[in-house]
């Protein structure tokens, strides 16, 4: 997975592949994301083409992560097989996702 | 000796017998390339003869076999490789596609995880202990022993299924000690456990084999 950080690190625009591998830098990525002054900070999905259950799992630490800081953490854009991966696990009803 | 760099076939496979190649572990490229028809069997260089993947025992249309070590299944996407190699074979629909794809990657994960480097879920369940878990990835792939630990994966098909079988070297696991899915979504976040619940949602049969050591994943096709 690869990422970069737009509108002053509000929000990161995730591509590529979110899987069991990427615990490292996903790590990075959130310490970024959460660092900031943003109370809402935004995942940008659109060109994630993959996601693997441990993809899933960070995501959802992400959100636990963001609301004990008192941010909340929106998911946008997510598309296929990661669209389909959220509504398997029912991820669409748990986190703010915008189409 | 199979070449620096590219795959080589085998002298076997000049006859009817299995295609064998060997992938060099370098790159998505090279093992690409050694996937690539008309081989039946792909493995890593360098692992023993004893190692190597006999022929199918049922009578079926196509199959295709990979035998890597645990870091290089850690290191390249080879369930991405491998589906691909069996969509050059196969015609597969994109939803078709898109399953095995999430399917053998959650078992090979699995395979590779708790099988063979034998990292429970517990440093995956907190955001801040990520590095930590992923130290302890690199750490475990630094002993040879465990490093070069067998991972292999297995695609039979004829006109109506298509079975992956993905192995590992592991102690195997018991269906009943994995949560249910429901149970994942609720209480404290879990960064872990989804994972055989998935494969029930998106295969058409799920067999766990020799004491969760080897799970077999069926499609309709």
């Amino acid at each position: 997975m690869q990422f970069q950080f737009v509108s002053n690190d509000a929000c990161v625009q995730m591509t590529g592949d979110l899987t069991f591998t990427d615990h490292a830098v996903f790590k990075a990525m959130t310490d970024r994301l959460f660092g900031g002054g943003n109370v809402s900070v935004t995942m940008d999905l659109a060109k994630l083409e993959f996601i693997d259950s441990a993809g899933l799992g960070m995501l959802l630490l992400a959100k636990d992560t963001a609301e004990k800081a008192g941010r909340k953490l929106v998911l946008r854009s997510p598309g296929g097989q990661v669209k389909r991966m959220f509504g398997l696990t029912k991820f669409d009803t748990l986190f703010a996702v915008e189409e | 000796m199979p070449l620096e760099g590219q795959a080589a076939t085998s002298a076997a496979s000049a006859t009817q017998g299995p295609r064998l190649t060997y992938w060099d572990g370098a790159s998505n490229n090279s093992l690409t390339s050694a996937l690539s028809p008309p081989a039946t069997q792909c493995v890593e260089a360098g692992l023993p003869d004893e190692c190597h993947i006999g022929e199918p025992r049922q009578r079926i249309m196509g199959h295709l076999s990979l035998l890597v070590t645990t870091k290089s299944a850690y290191r390249h996407p080879i369930s991405r490789a491998f589906v691909e190699a069996i969509e050059s074979r196969t015609a597969l629909s994109n939803d078709l596609h898109d399953r095995i794809y999430t399917a053998t990657q959650e078992a090979v994960m699995n395979a590779v995880l708790h099988g063979n480097l034998r990292i429970e879920g517990e440093l995956r369940d907190n955001l801040e202990h990520f590095v930590e878990f992923h130290e302890a990835i690199e750490r475990k792939l630094e002993l040879p022993e465990i490093a070069g630990g067998l991972i292999r994966v297995d695609a039979l098909w004829n006109s109506k299924m298509l079975y992956v079988v993905i192995r590992d070297s592991g102690d195997g696991y018991e269906k009943a000690d994995v949560p249910l899915l429901s149970d994942t979504l609720t209480g404290t976040p879990a960064g872990s456990g989804r994972g055989l619940s998935i494969l029930e949602a998106i295969c058409d049969r799920v067999v766990l084999l020799h004491g969760g050591r080897a799970i077999k994943l069926g499609f309709h096709i």
